[in-house]
């Protein structure tokens, strides 16, 4: 598939109700909503008590980042982005500790390169399970715009590569969370 | 480029290993990852690039402390060495903040080690980065062969500006860590100052 051809297009619908579509796609599992807002509040307290929750949520904060900017990242995404993973964290970390983050990792990817970044984060982040976990998460975050690009299923299907996922398996997660947001849309 | 984590609260140092084919790069970060506490590593990674493999990890440094609240993490990076590989290198010199220069220490390396360095000076100066503004250090390997050239040979060919140079045999680990710490100081030294 080319890379600047679409994989997911939402329906056309206003940003606000795409972005509570996806926040409620992104937390219908209670337990990894859990662990987000554990792993966010993990992040940003002056002495984390739980150093492995805060590093698994940095790592799917970078997944995000990376899926969400493989075809670029204007500044309306980047606050969109905010916006919804300060909600999905229940406001543990806020949108400017995000914005800040995100231009922390453009750094990051400059001086440590795009790949290299994808490959340690994926390291991060154990068994197939988390993995899997992660490629939902970097899916719903990439469909804030409304489409999930050629280039962005790039990523995620490399992302499988580091953790044993085929690209088939990538794509079936892909497309069951497309038609997640996609259900809450219609209703 | 130092990039700074404000989330991680980390300031993240890329360290690169440059020098000539089977120089013992790939030897200098394993002996480093193997001696590194696990609590304080990430995992060593072998990533394909287009053309070839690049080799990394990340660590905390636990004896390097804070410096302005913030833990220092280095990325220690490989390029390969041969000759082929030089659009692979021009990427991971990108956004170096220090370099590593491992040159072997035998006769019939000379020509591979003189030509690497110059390779390193051209490649940096496409960035617009001069190799005397870069922390570097020069690392003279496989000390423990029969038949190897002398330091002040090597140092000659080699060193002509005179920066801090270390005698190692990464294969054994001697040289390993007093080379890194020496590129630490001047990585550090360098960071303090901005």
């Amino acid at each position: 598939m080319a890379e600047d051809t679409a994989f997911v297009e939402l329906p056309d619908v206003p940003p606000q109700a795409r972005a509570a579509a996806i926040e409620a796609a992104l937390t219908q599992d209670a337990d990894f909503a859990a662990r987000l807002c554990r792993g966010a509040s993990a992040s940003v307290a002056d002495a984390p008590s739980d150093a492995d929750t805060a590093r698994t949520f940095q790592a799917l904060l970078e997944i995000g980042y990376l899926v969400a900017s493989a075809d670029g990242l204007a500044e309306q995404e980047r606050a969109s982005l905010a916006a919804l993973l300060e909600a999905v964290t229940g406001s543990a970390v806020d949108h400017g500790t995000l914005t800040l983050h995100f231009m922390d990792l453009d750094e990051a990817v400059e001086a440590l390169g795009r790949r290299e970044r994808l490959a340690r984060v994926a390291a991060d982040l154990g068994d197939t399970s988390a993995v899997e976990e992660a490629v939902r998460l970097g899916a719903l975050v990439a469909m804030g715009d409304g489409t999930l690009s050629g280039a962005e299923l790039a990523v995620l299907v490399e992302l499988g590569e580091h953790g044993k996922v085929a690209a088939d398996r990538i794509c079936e997660l892909v497309t069951a969370a497309a038609n997640s947001v996609k259900g809450r849309l219609a209703l | 480029m130092t990039y700074i984590n404000h989330l991680a609260k980390e300031m993240n140092c890329k360290i690169v290993y440059y020098g000539p084919g089977l120089c013992g790069k790939t030897a200098n970060l394993q002996w480093i990852f193997g001696k590194t506490k696990p609590d304080a590593k990430g995992k060593m990674i072998s990533l394909a690039t287009d053309t070839d493999r690049t080799l990394f990890f990340d660590f905390l440094p636990i004896d390097l402390g804070m410096i302005r609240g913030f833990k220092v993490r280095f990325h220690l990076y490989t390029v390969p060495g041969q000759v082929f590989y030089d659009a692979s290198r021009k990427l991971v010199l990108k956004g170096a903040d220090g370099v590593v220069f491992v040159a072997d220490s035998q006769p019939n390396r000379i020509e591979a080690n003189v030509e690497s360095v110059e390779n390193l000076e051209t490649n940096l100066a496409t960035m617009g980065v001069d190799l005397s503004q870069v922390p570097y250090v020069i690392q003279y390997n496989k000390r423990d062969l029969d038949g190897i050239m002398s330091i002040e040979e090597l140092r000659e060919q080699l060193n002509p500006r005179g920066v801090p140079e270390f005698e190692a045999s990464a294969m054994t680990g001697e040289g390993v860590f007093e080379t890194l710490k020496g590129l630490s100081r001047l990585v550090l030294s360098n960071l303090s100052k901005t």
